[in-house]
């Protein structure tokens, strides 16, 4: 035990004394959340700019346009097709809704009703948001039309538009992304540089178990991780608002879970690399297809299919799918066992290997 | 008993045979010196001793107990110092200290270890500031720190300046004082003859010979050198022809005399200037010194 402590306090003390690494520890993932949140804050609140062309002016068709003036997020503009298609290229409007002629008789006769939606390509997320909407709101309509006749009530419309904001996406994808460049770059490469030095060596010589030392580096570096977490996760709640619905201590777990797994993948890098040179360069070729790839910046749905396969054979995505169930949806450890299956089997498997191929010098 | 027994230890790389069969004994509270040029396996040796490599063949007893069997009891009882030092650059002094004294069941009071290897006015100075003598001090002391029966020094004054080096040589003394035992590798011959009680040189992986300085000395090169100088100078010729001479070299006036015997030389020479009529000046007397020894063993010198 004390030498556990020993190692610990030393290991923690030297990282707070190396300012480079505080830098990409501590600062990098801050100046990227801030970045991104200074970005797509907003967007939280979806505010679409909907034109619709009434050519049926039938009393069906004014329901429909009644619809969407009652719903929030849409602020609505009639007038003419020429017109509003001009307003949309020059991106005053996000969508043009047009309602076809003949759509309250096809309505009436049960026959599908004809209508067109115009959209703006070069915003793909809000265009995305605003076909489903559409689509929802004129289906829901038309139901009801058929059903029940006249009076439409459509409350819903405005819990979907609360789903996901981007910022409730992207803050537990940063912490994941965070936990494994702490394990990688952090970990990984002082541990190499500790066997290229002859600190090993010079531990070797000593009584100290080599399992003994290890686990005070892994443990310092575990007390570094959930201090990023901790930090990034409060940063969100705090200056972002982010939604954090979970139970604390599942937070916890998959954090730590999380942290142990990619440190044993770093303990990995350090045991096969003979160099410090080598061991920053298989860090890197894991880290940044792991970055881009795994679903943490994005949501995978935005991938094209191979690239979304790609996605679930990387460790990250797991661990980003986890954070962000458990945080943001607030779902128990139960609803994400596959992820946790994932992260538990990495770190058997990884922490058995670096053992395996450990080296003194 | 001896405190270390080292017997027929070999480590083969391939085709280099880097210990090729090394015995010695090395008696408690003695300070014993292995030494050789670069590569002779004095390193190599002493890191199998120091459990740091495994030998292919041989055995290996401290303080009586079988290292192989009792490595890790061993390791609490023995202090190390390495010849590459390198240590985490940054924790202080102080906390390097520490932090080893913490692996150790038995420590030494951490602050009179300062003032033993003279660090005590740096000791919450960063190891990364630190010069390279007084890092190899810091790596001294971190093998005194368990107040170890047995101390290895690896080349502890490779790289220092002279006065560093005087340094190194009494924190030596003190740990002779003290009555511990100490082994040392150095390449450098005045160091071992200053430090050492008894040494082993080694050469190819093998000893070629050990003792006390002074026996090596006796017994390889007994010869000394009388060196002075004549004015006016004379034939060489006529002084290889007093008795006892075994060689007569010259160097800018600056005659060097090999004799067996120099009090006999000496006072032929005198004879000898007085009857020519020369005036003798700058008479000086050298005693063969290891490096001789090994230049007689071998051939060569011991640093190219």
């Amino acid at each position: 035990m004390k030498r556990l402590i020993g190692v610990v306090g030393a290991s923690l003390k030297m990282t707070l004394r190396d300012k480079v690494a505080l830098f990409w520890m501590f600062m990098f993932p801050i100046a990227l959340m801030l970045i991104i949140g200074s970005i797509f804050g907003k967007s939280g609140e979806v505010n679409m700019n909907l034109g619709i062309v009434d050519l049926d002016k039938s009393q069906v068709s004014r329901i429909v346009v009644g619809v969407f003036e009652d719903i929030d997020v849409f602020t609505v503009k009639k007038g003419g097709k020429n017109e509003l298609l001009k307003q949309l290229r020059d991106a005053r409007l996000n969508a043009v809704l047009v309602i076809s002629k003949g759509f309250e008789d096809s309505v009436r006769l049960g026959n599908a009703a004809s209508a067109q939606i115009y959209l703006d390509r070069s915003n793909p997320t809000l265009t995305q948001v605003a076909l489903n909407t559409v689509r929802q709101v004129l289906v829901d309509v038309v139901g009801r039309m058929r059903g029940l006749k006249e009076e439409v009530v459509l409350k819903q419309m405005s819990v979907e538009s609360k789903e996901l904001k981007y910022l409730d996406f992207i803050v537990p994808g940063i912490i994941a992304i965070t936990i494994m460049q702490s394990a990688l770059m952090g970990l990984a490469i002082s541990l190499v540089i500790y066997r290229e030095k002859g600190i090993l060596r010079r531990i070797k010589v000593t009584p100290i178990p080599l399992a003994h030392f290890l686990s005070g580096e892994l443990f310092a570096a575990l007390l570094i991780s959930l201090l990023q977490s901790f930090i990034l996760l409060l940063l969100g709640w705090l200056v972002f608002r982010i939604q954090v619905n979970g139970n604390l201590l599942n937070i916890a777990f998959i954090i730590t879970l999380g942290s142990v797994a990619f440190l044993s993948l770093g303990f990995l890098v350090s045991s096969v690399s003979g160099s410090a040179k080598t061991a920053e360069t298989a860090a890197a070729a894991i880290n940044f297809p792991m970055m881009f790839l795994a679903g943490v910046y994005f949501p995978l749905a935005m991938l094209p299919r191979p690239l979304a396969a790609v996605a679930k054979v990387l460790p990250l995505y797991y661990l980003g799918d986890a954070l962000r169930e458990v945080i943001i949806r607030g779902k128990g450890l139960g609803a994400v066992w596959q992820d946790i299956l994932v992260l538990v089997g990495m770190l058997v498997v990884c922490f058995a290997a670096s053992v395996r191929f450990f080296r003194w010098e | 008993m001896s405190e270390i027994e080292v017997r027929d230890l070999r480590k083969y790389y391939g085709e280099v045979r880097a210990v090729d069969g090394v015995s010695f004994d090395v008696r408690k509270s003695e300070v014993f010196g292995i030494l050789g040029p670069n590569g002779a396996g004095k390193t190599t040796t002493l890191e199998i001793i120091e459990t740091l490599r495994k030998p292919d063949s041989g055995e290996i007893y401290l303080m009586g107990k079988d290292l192989r069997k009792e490595a890790r009891a061993l390791k609490d009882k023995i202090g190390v110092q390495l010849q590459d030092t390198s240590l985490f650059p940054r924790l202080t002094v102080l906390e390097t200290l520490n932090l080893f004294a913490s692996f150790y069941r038995r420590t030494a009071s951490v602050l009179e270890m300062l003032k033993t290897v003279g660090l005590d006015e740096k000791k919450d100075a960063l190891v990364e500031t630190l010069s390279g003598g007084q890092q190899k001090r810091l790596s001294i002391a971190l093998a005194l720190i368990n107040d170890p029966e047995i101390i290895f020094l690896d080349e502890p004054t490779t790289g220092l300046d002279p006065q560093a080096r005087r340094r190194v040589w009494e924190i030596v003394e003190k740990l002779r004082v003290k009555g511990k035992t100490v082994v040392i590798t150095t390449h450098y011959m005045e160091e071992a003859e200053e430090l050492c009680d008894r040494v082993a040189i080694m050469d190819h992986g093998k000893i070629i010979a050990s003792g006390t300085p002074r026996d090596l000395i006796n017994n390889y090169v007994p010869e000394s050198k009388v060196f002075f100088r004549l004015e006016p100078p004379l034939d060489d010729e006529i002084l290889l022809r007093m008795p006892g001479v075994k060689g007569v070299e010259r160097d800018e006036g600056i005659y060097a005399l090999r004799t067996d015997s120099p009090q006999k030389a000496l006072m032929e020479i005198f004879d000898l200037a007085t009857e020519k009529g020369c005036l003798l000046k700058e008479v000086t007397i050298k005693r063969a010194s290891l490096e001789d020894v090994f230049l007689r063993l071998t051939g060569r010198r011991i640093r190219q």
